[in-house]
């Protein structure tokens, strides 16, 4: 299982990193959501908000695009074991000693996997002791009604079959009642439960802009902004189309709120708070040496 | 929230050993909430088990000023219901209670259905007439992130909209459906709630369900509805269900006594107890999620703490190979006798099979805060079977040195 050294090896070759120590040891890690991922730059992020934010590094190279199966529990190799591997692979290869990771959406429940249960793994506590902060954009931490509603009427049969054949484990974690108890007993940072080792600040999206009239949803792509207005309707009346926002403000400490920071007070909408949206990338990449 | 961290991981000497100084003790008597296993049982571990084998422990600092305490079991608000429909119910007219306005309507057809385009497919409202609802395709749900069946549609029926029985409808349906009905603005809402959020394998709980009104008055807020009923379902990670019956009681909930089979399987996950009710023709259901162990390995009942060092090394009995891990909360003594939560400390390592193990808390990894001292309380210690996420025992108080 690890084989870190090779791993690391590996990771460096793939990414096209050069082992070498910089100069100085800031990096960024960008930590997709629900999904699996080998080219999370442009399937998940695009380059924009990427490119946007490592100007904020004194070594524009000293960043990772992490691609992983997040498909998978947030505890399975495939999930938190991948991106502990890319992580450490991305801490040794770059010299990295004040790591910065940012994350979306469930992400955030992986990320909280691993700083929460430190000795899960042997590359868990290297992990957790050169992160200096989480930022985490519109995170699931409370799941969302959404999750249910995809799987509801998945129940087995034994006759039958999963009547929908979804068996993502990802979207089962994300049920709110299965976050609440992943919360109680798994996971930190939630209220009344220890605080994780490390600062998690969450940005919390509000609201969804759709009206095909306003230039402001087209920002991240208009046809998601129509989804998310859709899908909203599940949700309370603070939401960013996929989470309330008390699920993404249940774990962690609330950086801030969408319309107190972004250009034009302009709420983002789940799609738009992993894009170069309303100054986002800006605030993101004056908060790295924060 | 999060304080200065201070963490170490330490090797596999350190954690093995006893690497504490000074007499063992008893751990504190159970109290109400505690999990302890009575027995052991051995188990195979997870096919897919790709356990860590190094021993680790890490520590890190807690604000004091920030208090904890065990959350309550998740108690699940619904107002929704979902229901599995043939093909020929669409196409006479698939009745649907709707109680408010702007409810949101999912069809998903099951594998081998046809899906039903929005020319297809029209919802009548209470008085006969196409309700107007707009719909969107499985498309723009996967847009917006939610990774829908093929061929799901979601209906809206809009602020205009009336309450009343409406009629989902389609010639076209072939197969079967699932469908789902969400009214967030109805004041009916459905409560359920589990006894516990873990259980041992073998073990029972309680299931309780309340079907609620918010009304126009505070009076009737949170008021019993009449004619309450329904069933329950625990279903297990693997797929495997067992009905449960809900009583009726005085107070005007559903209670079910939930017997947990000693065979959990080995599906990694969590059960769920879902409750299907209605009443008047109003339909909700709910679920809520718990864990279940199996008590492979416990916590022997002693304790060595050394209240200088605050390390604390913890005894344990393993029935089956697997990776454990004990946690806790160190608690410290203020000057004027009042106990903050300062520091968590985990433990864990690989344990080859059946006997006897020590796992060794450090919390000397993590600096104690200015004015903090003994006497010392060890909470909330855990035991966990990492290698089959299973929570086995919990003790809310463990320790006093």
């Amino acid at each position: 299982m690890h084989s870190t050294a090779l791993r690391s090896t590996a990771l460096a070759l793939l990414v096209g990193l050069q082992p070498a120590q910089a100069a100085d040891g800031l990096g960024v890690a960008f930590v997709h959501g629900t999904g699996a991922h080998t080219n999370a730059l442009r399937d998940y992020w695009q380059p924009a908000i990427i490119d946007s934010v490592r100007q904020g590094l004194p070594d524009r190279r000293n960043y990772v695009v992490i691609n992983c199966d997040f498909n998978q529990y947030m505890w399975k190799p495939k999930a938190a074991g991948c991106l502990a591997g890319q992580l450490s692979g991305f801490i040794e290869s770059r010299g990295i000693t004040r790591l910065v990771v940012i994350t979306h959406s469930n992400g955030g429940n992986v990320v909280r996997w691993i700083l929460s249960n430190p000795t899960y793994d042997r590359r868990y506590p290297k992990i957790i002791q050169t992160l200096q902060k989480v930022t985490a954009l519109a995170p699931s931490s409370a799941g969302t009604p959404l999750a249910d509603a995809v799987i509801n009427g998945s129940t087995f049969e034994t006759l039958l079959g999963w009547l929908l054949g979804l068996r993502n484990d990802a979207v089962r974690q994300q049920q709110v009642g299965h976050m609440a108890t992943y919360n109680a007993q798994n996971l930190y940072g939630t209220g009344g439960r220890p605080a994780l080792p490390t600062p998690f600040r969450v940005v919390v999206g509000s609201d969804v802009d759709s009206a095909p009239t306003d230039a402001d949803s087209y920002c991240g792509g208009y046809a998601a902004n129509l989804g998310l207005e859709f899908t909203r309707n599940w949700l309370s009346s603070c939401s960013d189309g996929f989470l309330d926002c008390s699920s993404q403000k249940a774990a962690g400490t609330v950086w801030f709120t969408d319309t107190a920071r972004t250009h034009g007070a302009e709420p983002l909408s789940h799609n738009q708070s992993r894009r170069a949206c309303f100054g986002l990338g800006t605030l993101l990449r004056n908060d790295l040496t924060q | 929230m999060t304080m200065h961290s201070t963490l170490l991981a330490v090797a596999a000497l350190a954690i093995l050993s006893s690497a504490t100084t000074g007499a063992a003790q008893p751990l504190r008597a159970a109290a109400a909430g505690d999990q302890i296993p009575a027995t052991l049982v051995a188990a195979p571990l997870p096919n897919d088990d790709e356990s860590e084998q190094v021993p680790l422990a890490f520590a890190w600092a807690l604000d004091p000023a920030q208090p904890l305490h065990a959350p309550a079991p998740h108690a699940a608000i619904s107002r929704s219901y979902w229901q599995q429909v043939d093909a020929a119910e669409l196409q006479r007219g698939l009745a649907l209670p709707l109680t408010a306005p702007d409810a949101v309507i999912q069809l998903s057809p099951a594998p081998g259905a046809r899906a039903l385009s929005a020319g297809s497919l029209q919802l009548r409202d209470p008085a006969g007439r196409s309700s107007g609802a707009r719909s969107v395709d499985a498309r723009v749900l996967h847009d917006a992130g939610m990774p829908v069946g093929d061929g799901t549609r979601m209906l809206r029926t809009g602020a205009a909209s009336t309450a009343g029985i409406y009629r989902l409808h389609s010639r076209q349906a072939r197969g079967r459906y699932v469908v789902q009905v969400l009214e967030p603005n109805s004041p009916l809402w459905l409560e359920v709630q589990a006894s516990h959020s873990r259980v041992l394998a073998g073990g029972s709980m309680q299931l309780q369900a309340r079907l609620r009104q918010d009304g126009a008055s505070s009076l009737q807020a949170g008021t019993p509805r009449s004619g309450f009923g329904g069933h329950a379902l625990l279903v297990a990670p693997d797929g495997r269900s067992w009905p449960q019956q809900l009583r009726p009681i005085p107070d005007g909930s559903l209670r079910a006594q939930v017997r947990i089979p000693a065979d959990v399987g080995n599906t990694q996950g969590l059960w769920e107890l879902q409750v299907f009710a209605q009443a008047d023709g109003v339909l909700r259901d709910g679920t809520v999620a718990f864990a279940v162990a199996l008590p492979t390995a416990r916590l022997s009942g002693q304790a060595t703490a050394d209240p200088t060092s605050r390390r604390v090394s913890v005894s344990l009995q393993m029935a089956a190979a697997g990776r454990y891990e004990a946690r806790g909360t160190l608690y410290a003594s203020t000057a004027d006798g009042q106990l903050k939560p300062v520091a968590q400390a985990h433990a864990a390592a690989w344990f080859e099979g059946p006997g006897q193990g020590t796992l060794v808390l450090p919390f000397d990894q993590a600096a104690l805060p200015a004015g903090f001292g003994p006497p010392y309380e060890l909470r909330d210690l855990q035991l966990q079977d990492q290698s089959r996420m299973a929570p086995i025992e919990s003790r809310a108080a463990a320790l006093r040195f």
